[in-house]
């Protein structure tokens, strides 16, 4: 089942032809999946090695999601660069994720001046699937993940402009389309845009079929435990 | 812990099915549906539906009865026959739901083809609630093994309260999903009816199951992932092991399993052998904290005397046992959060340790008045580009002897039984009026004493030095300008003579580690509060008086300050602590040597910490 194991916050540095969004490798199990979001408003170059979910300029700041199967030979960090901007994002590190269809739905919102930043609707056909929201907003803000949500991590930066980062998730728990997603906060208001991905869970399991040479097992067993009723215990319900 | 039904489906043809458990009546058929066939099954025999006409019903037949409107486990070995199939599957379902409370479903759970994704299932929960609505829980997803194929299906649902269900799905050992539904109002009555390979809805049935049920079980607790795996481990090596142990045994070149009385013999023999083993591996490898059954939590924490909330799951008391354990290994934070969060209706990273130091800091880069720095009624304080600084306007009356100790900004200092304390800081810049004095300030509020070590305007004269309360402006050093940085403290002592409440007084205008001279006077004891104050020897101030301060450090050696703790809830969250239990937990988990503590406020009156209240100390105030 989908978790998400880990999460790493990077350096941002500026470089001799842009800025540098650093990620430590945070050597997850080999095979395990990691997703890395980033805010922007500039093309984001990723490392090698790195698969585009999505990229959305649809917001007044862009989104970008990268998927990277960890391997034995990754290196010591993940590079993400721009030619000059605020780049903010996150890593996640997820296990049994879908690995050739990591994103299953992605949406975009934008909020102004808005002390309850929207998080996008969310189309999932899986209740186990996972919903990852993210918010961008210019200023320092303190954002509180909507209810429902586990806030991943949340910071802002200011080595170009200043700006807050926000990344949350949770299980889907239901299935449908353009599902509405409670509100997160902002203090004070905050401008920027949120981004939705629907992460899919592992290939569905296939229970290897119960065999017996020699067929006849005893089977389900069980004992009932409980104490005699007392007379006149209440109906339930 | 206990099961409730336990169907083998076994029975000869033209028998009933029964309830092992003899809580359920013989399962049998009713107008509108015709009994299911005897067939071949993994356990021998079992029951084959058609999905269309098939299916059994029974009255609760024990006074214990099948009702279970909290947690369940419903565990079967099943196949299933997808083809032709469009509409959801019940395996089984407590409740007939026909308008009455009693027959309300109590729980039942469904199969369904997945309606985008040809040969995934669905497997779901489904209760009715309160008003008698039908509420479905999302669904796991799996794969079919294919038409006939017979596999382990496991569901739990765990009730944590009105608005949060847990339901769990496993297909053999895997679990394959863990979801949460707000649909906690769980109906049924002790009355209700069970039926199995369809449900009746309204006098309707439908939602018939298509494929073979072999066995199943309704258990009125939350498996764990761990018991699930190990009743697979016991289905399918344990059991097959033992027999293939006790078969060999037979004679070199027989074929037992050919032999019908020697097949038998050595299936019965050897299943209750591998039984044997399977209880007891379960035992050697469950009984730990981080595997254990709800049974032997249970266990573990009436051993350990740790508090419990009736209604806490499996998972949070296999965190809270962890946690206790863990604090041998020495104070751990996350451990304490971990165990104390479910009692106080939170989440651990809801919860802060407040934790304190011995040494205390300031640069002024705020002026926190609300944990920190209590200030006197006469005189503005505000932190503004770094420092401290007052302001005392003309015309005002600052005279200790006059107005008291309220000229001042302070911090308290447990200095513990020794009375040791150091205290510096920096005079960044001063304006001072004739007849005034500015400085650092020690003070013990109980005998009303007090030292301040700063500078006076002597007759237009600035000049260094200190003065006790109701006592004489004592001058050190020679003339001066610029910052000014003081020390004092009381921790270094000479041999000799030396006067009574030893206290050094240091002083610097080249920097804050060079240049200081000293002078040892009589001090006051047991300081209990340091900072910075004012004070004159004229009324009203000849003019305005102004100070800045920086750099301000105290530190107590023996204090009992950093043996404190306390666990601090946001009074604002919902959900109601249960603060008993939370303290009792954390006086079992905490290192001897410290105080422990809950609170839900950051700042208290002040007492004392050794009596185990929380009304003095890091959080007080005088």
């Amino acid at each position: 089942m989908l978790e998400l194991v880990d999460n790493v916050r990077p350096v941002l540095a500026m470089t001799d032809t842009g800025v540098a969004l650093t990620f430590e490798n945070p050597y997850p199990a080999i095979g395990d999946l990691l997703v890395v979001v980033i805010a922007h408003g500039t093309d984001v170059v990723p490392p090698a090695g790195w698969i585009g979910l999505v990229t959305d300029t649809a917001g007044t700041r862009k989104f970008d999601a990268y998927a990277h199967t960890a391997a034995d030979d990754d290196p010591d960090e993940f590079v993400f660069t721009s030619a000059s901007d605020e780049l903010q994002g996150a890593l996640l590190v997820t296990s049994e994720a879908n690995p050739a269809h990591v994103l299953e739905a992605s949406a975009v919102a934008n909020f102004a001046g808005d002390t309850t930043p929207p998080t996008p609707a969310a189309t999932t056909i899986e209740a186990v699937h996972m919903l990852i929201a993210v918010w961008s907003t210019a200023g320092a803000r303190a954002i509180t993940a909507p209810t429902g949500y586990e806030m991943v991590d949340t910071y802002t930066d200011d080595l170009i402009a200043e700006r807050t980062f926000a990344i949350a998730g949770r299980r889907a728990n239901v299935v449908g389309a353009a599902i509405a997603q409670p509100d997160a906060a902002s203090d004070p208001a905050g401008t920027g845009s949120a981004l939705l991905l629907v992460l899919r869970d592992r290939f569905p399991v296939t229970p290897a079929e119960l065999v017996d040479l020699v067929p006849g097992n005893i089977g389900l067993t069980g004992r009932d435990t409980r104490p005699p009723r007392e007379a006149g215990t209440p109906e339930e319900g | 812990m206990a099961h409730v039904l336990l169907l083998h489906l076994d029975e000869p043809e033209g028998v009933l099915a029964s309830d092992a458990l003899g809580n359920l009546d013989d399962l049998r058929v009713e107008p509108g549906i015709v009994a299911p066939g005897y067939v071949t099954a993994w356990t021998g025999r079992g029951r084959s539906f058609d999905g269309a006409t098939q299916a059994l019903l029974a009255p609760d037949l024990s006074e214990l009865g099948t009702l279970l409107t909290r947690d369940v486990t419903i565990q079967a070995l099943i196949s299933l026959n997808l083809d032709g199939v469009a509409a959801p599957m019940t395996a089984i379902a407590r409740g007939v739901n026909d308008g009455s409370v009693s027959e309300r479903y109590a729980y039942g759970l469904e199969l369904a083809p997945h309606p985008t994704e040809a040969g995934l299932v669905l497997v779901r929960w489904f209760w009715s609630d309160y008003a008698g609505a039908i509420q479905t829980a999302p669904a796991g997803v799996f794969r079919s093994p294919g038409n006939g194929k017979e596999f382990m299906l496991t569901a739990t649902r765990r009730w944590e309260s009105s608005d949060r269900v847990v339901v769990r799905y496993y297909v053999n050992d895997q679990r394959i999903a863990e979801l949460v539904t707000a649909a906690g109002d769980i109906s049924g009555g002790t009355t209700g009816t069970t039926t199995i390979g369809a449900r009746k809805d309204t006098g309707a049935w439908e939602r018939w199951f298509k494929g073979t049920l072999d066995e199943l079980v309704v258990a009125d607790f939350e498996m764990s992932l761990e018991e699930v795996r190990h009743v697979w481990r016991r289905l399918t090596e344990y059991q097959p092991g033992a027999v293939e142990t006790f078969g060999a045994l037979a004679p070199v070149g027989l074929n037992w399993a050919e032999l019908p009385y020697m097949s038998k013999l050595v299936k019965v023999v050897g299943q209750a052998h591998g039984t044997v083993v399977a209880e007891a591996e379960e035992l050697r490898a469950m009984w730990l904290p981080p595997v254990a059954t709800l049974e032997s939590a249970r266990a573990w924490e009436a051993g350990l005397k740790l508090s419990t909330k009736p209604r806490d799951s499996l998972d949070q008391r296999r965190a809270r046992l962890i946690a206790y354990g863990s604090r041998l290994q020495g104070f751990s934070i996350p451990a304490v959060l971990q165990a104390v969060a479910p009692l106080l209706a939170a989440t651990p990273d809801q919860l802060e340790v407040l934790e304190y130091d011995n040494i205390v800091t300031d640069g002024f880069d705020t002026f926190d008045t609300e944990t920190k720095w209590l200030t006197g009624d006469v005189g503005a304080w505000a932190a503004a580009g770094g420092t401290l600084d007052l302001v005392h306007e003309f015309t005002d009356d600052i005279r200790w002897s006059v107005v008291g100790n309220t000229c001042h900004a302070r911090i308290g200092i447990d200095t513990g039984e020794t009375g040791r304390f150091y205290a510096s800081a920096k005079i960044a810049a001063y304006d001072i009026a004739e007849d005034a004095e500015v400085g650092i300030v020690v003070e013990n509020r109980v005998t009303g004493q007090r030292l301040l070590f700063g500078i006076r305007n002597e007759m237009g004269l600035l000049v260094l030095g200190w003065r006790k309360a109701g006592g004489a402006w004592n001058p050190v050093g020679g003339a001066f300008a610029g910052p000014v940085w003081l020390r004092v403290h009381n921790i270094v002592s000479e041999n000799g003579i030396v006067p009574a409440n030893p206290t050094w007084l240091e002083w610097s205008t080249s920097g804050p580690n060079s240049g200081f001279d000293t002078e040892l006077v009589s001090g006051i004891a047991m300081v209990q509060w340091v900072g910075f104050g004012a004070n004159s020897t004229a009324a009203p101030l000849a003019g305005d008086t102004t100070a800045s301060f920086d750099d301000f450090l105290a530190y107590a050696p023996d204090g009992l300050r950093s043996f404190a703790w306390y666990i601090y809830r946001d009074p604002a969250l919902p959900g109601i602590p249960d603060v008993n239990q939370a303290v009792a937990l954390i006086k079992r988990m905490k290192p001897g040597h410290t105080f422990g503590g809950f609170t839900q406020a950051k700042v208290l009156p002040a007492g004392d910490t050794r009596d185990g209240l929380t009304s003095r100390g890091p959080l007080g105030r005088w």
